[in-house]
């Protein structure tokens, strides 16, 4: 079980003077800003969950993960990982052999060395039994489709290639939480869904917790149950996936196809503020209308509309977590410039 | 256990660095020719310089040409061989360099890995990378030294190898040291050249200890690094002693030419035996690995203080 207690990390950074009257004038009275990267964070996750950690770039997603994985130390508050805390010299070696990590943008193999002398390594530093490693690398090898570049240098691996290879060597040592930072943070469509299909079988397979953070909301719909949306350092949200996209709006697409031209304001103004938008294509032959689900259900619009209309073809669509994040960030630009941390220079 | 494991774990990091030195060809190609550049420089430009020198300092004996330029050929090994073990380690080193460079090492952090495992892996891996270029070198001057005038017995010649060893030791925990703190490619390259030229001067090999003025010699006989070029300069020319007396000299002159060119050392007026030499090289190899490893933990410390 992961448990954070009201955790902090506050970063102090050098400010520079412009110039070089300015560059000279720091070197004897320097003055520091004081970041609030992670800012009283508090939550709970249980074993073999799967937890979304999403937010804006520099909302606090690296550093919590950063803690948690002992690279960082908290400056208030604490991190539990089963009862034992990653930043404590002591605690550390302990919690770090029950965790794996993956950084989309770091690989932690030898870029010019096979992947298998990486994995050896990785073998002795987390005490992997012989027998143990020789089949659970034949396991990940399978899983991960990772058989044909084994021998290649990692410098010649594709990203895709990386990631999966990235993948493993976090898994080796069958931790019982996984710590995946923007995994498929550069990766096309295709090698993107591959790769979690891959994390979904190692989940399945294993009962890893998962803690996923990403910008790809469509990652988090697939692989994660729960999702804590992080705003400047801060808890927004902390739920189930259903009740996020209840809470910021519970919206819908159906797009409507008819024979004759839809009058769409006609259908906007008979279900009042119902509809909360409506957009015509092809000549006004097809409208996609933006409904409230709280207020109007897709089976009252539909039936106005078989009423009323030549109906030739429905689609509907749920609001993505992507649309539901996009309405928080631009509320959150919309109360201030959208940056995290709050700046207070000090001598 | 643990103890087992972390033996383990300093086996396969050492493994890694190794293979990564190996696998830069340049690197490798430069720390392989270095020496033997210096040592055909050496042979090419200073053995006629060289020769003058103990010439002069023999006043009028004459020697077989086979006993001086023997002689010569020797102090002109142990003294490339003195300095190698400082720049070859030095070059070996760009493995941990580079690890820091390309953030390998703070990438290492999210594993269970104690500091200590990583920093004696990289000292491991450098010191067995020198120690295999060293010995090549010396092999390669024993080859030298047998077509100029062979006179080492061959307790002598066997107790260069360990003279080489504790070389290499200390040769790379200083290096290791001063690289630790190394943040590029161009910084090693920049420090391992000033380092290589003033512990050439420092440590005797460019020049003999004696030469220089007594507070001067003293200071620097303070330094660890010159009982390693003494331990070389004692049994690469101690034997040479017999054969000049064979060809002549009085013991006065050999004793002189040899305390001139430090086959004996001497500090504030008296004799440093090899023992005491050997002592003094283990204890700052000790000493010097206890520092890098401080270093690592108390930096490691630093970096996640609250």
């Amino acid at each position: 079980m992961i448990e954070l207690k009201n955790v902090e990390k506050y970063f102090k950074k050098p400010v520079r003077g412009k110039g070089v009257w300015g560059m000279f004038k720091s070197l004897f009275s320097r003055k520091y800003t004081v970041v609030k990267a992670v800012d009283g964070v508090s939550f709970t996750v249980h074993d073999g969950e799967s937890v979304g950690y999403i937010g804006a770039n520099g909302a606090g997603k690296s550093t919590t993960i950063k803690m948690m994985s002992g690279i960082l130390t908290p400056t208030g508050g604490e991190i539990l990982i089963d009862g034992k805390h990653p930043y404590k010299s002591k605690e550390r070696n302990a919690v770090l052999k029950t965790i794996g990590v993956v950084f989309g943008q770091k690989t932690q193999l030898w870029y010019d060395l096979p992947l298998t002398e990486t994995y050896e390594l990785l073998r002795y530093i987390y005490d992997v039994p012989d027998d143990e490693y020789k089949k659970r690398l034949n396991e990940l090898i399978e899983l991960l489709d990772m058989k044909s570049f084994m021998d290649a240098p990692v410098r010649t691996l594709s990203l895709g290639q990386r990631m999966r290879a990235d993948l493993a060597a976090a898994m080796l040592h069958n931790p019982k939480t996984l710590f995946l930072d923007e995994p498929t943070i550069g990766l096309d469509v295709l090698v993107k869904r591959n790769l979690v299909d891959a994390i979904k079988k190692l989940k399945a397979e294993y009962n890893t917790t998962l803690i996923l953070t990403t910008h790809a909301m469509s990652d988090i719909e697939l692989l994660c149950e729960r999702v804590i949306i992080l705003d400047a350092g801060k808890v927004l949200f902390d739920g189930s996936l259903e009740e996020v996209k209840h809470m910021f709006g519970d919206t819908r697409d159906v797009k409507v196809t008819c024979k004759t031209v839809i009058d769409g304001e006609s259908v906007k103004n008979h279900f009042g503020d119902a509809v909360i938008k409506h957009a015509a294509e092809d000549g006004g032959h097809s409208v996609t209308f933006t409904i409230d689900g709280t207020k109007l259900t897709t089976g009252e619009l539909l039936n106005y509309m078989f009423a009323n209309y030549e109906v030739a073809d429905v689609k509907i669509s749920e609001t993505g977590i992507e649309q539901v994040v996009e309405k928080i960030y631009e509320k959150d630009r919309a109360q201030g410039d959208g940056t995290n941390g709050e700046g207070d220079a000090r001598e | 256990m643990t103890v087992k494991q972390d033996v383990k774990q300093i086996a396969a990091f050492t493994a890694r660095n190794i293979k990564l030195f190996f696998k830069d060809k340049g690197a490798l190609i430069g720390a392989l020719v270095s020496p033997l550049i210096i040592m055909t420089l050496y042979a090419l430009f200073l053995h006629r310089v060289f020769l003058q020198s103990f010439d002069s300092m023999l006043q009028g004996i004459t020697l077989a040409p086979k006993t001086i330029n023997g002689l010569v050929a020797s102090y002109e090994v142990s003294s490339v061989l003195a300095v190698c073990c400082i720049t070859v380690a030095f070059v070996a080193n760009m493995t941990m360099v580079a690890d820091k460079v390309n953030g390998t090492r703070a990438d290492i952090t999210v594993t269970p890995v104690k500091g200590h495992v990583l920093i004696l892996g990289y000292y491991f891996a450098t010191a067995i990378v020198t120690l295999a270029i060293c010995y090549i070198a010396m092999i390669a001057g024993f080859c030298y030294i047998a077509g100029m005038g062979w006179a080492m017995t061959a307790g002598e010649a066997l107790s260069v190898i360990p003279d080489v060893f504790l070389a290499v030791l200390f040769g790379t925990a200083l290096s290791s040291i001063v690289c630790y703190f190394l943040k590029s490619q161009g910084a090693i390259s920049a420090v391992s050249t000033i380092v290589s030229s003033v512990y050439g001067f420092i440590c005797g090999a460019y020049y003999p200890i004696s030469q220089f003025s007594k507070g001067m010699a003293n200071t620097i006989m303070c330094l660890p690094g010159t009982y390693c070029t003494g331990l070389l300069r004692t049994h690469f020319m101690g034997g040479y002693a017999e054969l000049m007396a064979a060809d002549g000299a009085p013991k006065a002159a050999v004793d002189g030419l040899l305390n001139g060119f430090d086959v004996k050392l001497s500090f504030f007026g008296s004799d440093v035996k090899a023992w005491v030499m050997y002592l003094v090289v283990a204890c700052s190899v000790a000493v010097l690995i206890a520092v890098f490893v401080l270093i690592n933990v108390l930096n490691k410390k630093r970096s996640t203080k609250v």
